[in-house]
């Protein structure tokens, strides 16, 4: 009988994609650009996971290094569109653009394709947080004139914020648990970063319900 | 150092509980912010728009006071002036001519009659004496004399309307005299239909004409002066107002007026 942790972190956290992608799909004809391209980034997690997990019997971390490049210009792109200032969204661009060229370095010549990218994925998340908080400090309630709730961007900004914030961490460590660890811990740290996936995943579903026309 | 290493999960799991719960608390604080902020701004927002209420109440109610005012004016002073000048006429010898004397009787009859109008139009004097069913009865009876239209009032709230104060009264009043106006110069029908009942502590006031209609009602822009003045006017005495085209009427107008 599979484990709790093989049924949450093989089945539970990746089908989580599901529910964005369906909400997503409902609410699409009134999903504003920024979203549909939060969209399309949790279709490509969505199939990332899936592909993770035709590949579970071998070492699937190359698509985990292609993954963190093309998450990264998404979200991204998500922030040079909902960033009101025309410099930040040049930068966010221009930072993208580095991004992808860090990440083939990164697979080439500094870390083997078959550990965990510790180089290029807490840098991914650094940017997004700093990102993510560019983007509270720009926001205003006023433009709006609505309740922080009734902003569908912020749930998803929160959903990114909280899961790259709370996984740094992990992702800087990884190599390095994964090293030291019993292989309990490290699953229990595995399942407290799909916590945190799902969490995301839920609040993403919440900006895309929140959309209307 | 060892030590360290050895625990660098236990470090890592407790990190990442750390920024989770840091990363929610920040949200929650940004959020609870922007909330007040919108707030606040709600409140100044409100406080303004009462305080055009009342400026918007001032200038209705000096604006009577004038009509009033202008009207006794006219009724006292020229009216009384104008029967003196009749009665002169009258006692001129019939010498200075029978047909000239007729005519100059004629002419001031009318305008008598004229400054009468005129200043009952300004100062509503059915609404001040008998109250406000008998003065829209009253502006209804103008109408229907007129032979080109019928109107038909259904009023099941006489009690409702005895409650309202003199400024309400008196814009209910204003808003009829407006929309009969519209009616009248506009719509190109010939059917009129007022009915009013009560429903809760509100006053619902409708009015129909089976004219062209209005295009763009809801759309502040495309309103007239007329249906502006309408709209300030229910908004100084708290009133909501609905449009809708009922069957046989192509313009209805829905008032809910707070009872006070």
């Amino acid at each position: 009988m599979p484990s709790f942790t093989s049924i949450y972190l093989g089945i539970i956290a990746p089908a989580a994609t599901l529910i964005p992608i369906t909400v997503g799909l409902w609410k699409f004809k009134e999903l504003p650009k920024a979203m549909k391209v939060i969209w399309c980034y949790v279709i490509v997690a969505g199939v990332t996971n899936c592909l993770a997990s035709i590949f579970s019997n071998s070492n699937n971390l190359p698509i985990l290094h292609v993954y963190t490049v093309v998450e990264f210009v998404l979200l991204s792109w998500f922030y040079a569109l909902v960033l009101p200032s025309k410099t930040l969204k040049r930068v966010i661009l221009i930072l993208a653009g580095l991004f992808i060229i860090f990440g083939f370095v990164n697979a080439l010549y500094l870390q083997s394709i078959y550990v965990f990218n510790s180089n290029t994925r807490p840098v991914a998340a650094l940017l997004l947080i700093v990102y993510s908080l560019l983007y509270l400090i720009a926001s205003s309630p006023l433009e709006h004139q609505l309740r922080w709730s009734e902003i569908p961007a912020n749930w998803a900004n929160a959903g990114i914020l909280i899961y790259f914030s709370a996984a740094l961490s992990q992702f800087a460590f990884s190599n390095l648990v994964e090293a030291k660890a019993p292989h309990e811990v490290v699953l229990l740290i595995w399942n407290l970063h799909g916590t945190f996936v799902i969490l995301m995943y839920i609040l993403i579903s919440i900006s895309f319900y929140k959309c209307k026309k | 150092m060892q030590e360290i290493t050895e625990n660098i999960y236990v470090l890592v799991t407790l990190v990442m509980g750390g920024t989770f719960l840091l990363a929610v608390s920040f949200l929650l604080i940004h959020a609870n912010n922007q909330n007040k902020i919108l707030k606040q701004q709600q409140v100044i927002q409100q406080s303004e728009l009462q305080h055009q209420k009342e400026i918007m109440g001032a200038i209705y109610a000096s604006q009577e006071e004038e009509r009033k005012r202008i009207g006794s004016d006219l009724h006292d002073s020229v009216g009384a002036a104008l029967s003196s000048l009749r009665m002169v006429i009258e006692s001129m010898p019939e010498s200075a001519g029978t047909g000239l004397r007729s005519q100059c009787k004629e002419i001031i009859d009318r305008i008598i009659v004229d400054t009468r109008n005129i200043s009952h139009n300004l100062s509503p004097v059915t609404l001040n004496l008998y109250g406000l069913p008998e003065a829209i009865e009253d502006l209804a009876d103008v109408i229907n004399n007129g032979g080109q239209f019928q109107v038909n009032i259904e009023n099941q709230a006489d009690e409702s309307l005895a409650k309202l104060s003199r400024s309400t009264e008196l814009s209910i009043y204003r808003i009829l005299e407006e929309l009969f106006n519209n009616t009248i110069k506009h719509s190109g029908g010939n059917q009129i239909a007022i009915r009013i009942w009560e429903e809760g502590n509100r006053l619902q006031l409708s009015y129909s004409d089976n004219g062209k209609g209005l295009k763009d009602l809801n759309n502040s822009k495309g309103m007239g002066m007329g249906m502006a003045n309408i709209k300030n006017r229910l908004d100084v005495i708290n009133a909501t107002y609905t449009f809708s085209a009922p069957n046989e009427f192509r313009f209805n107008i829905t008032c809910s007026i707070p009872i006070q």
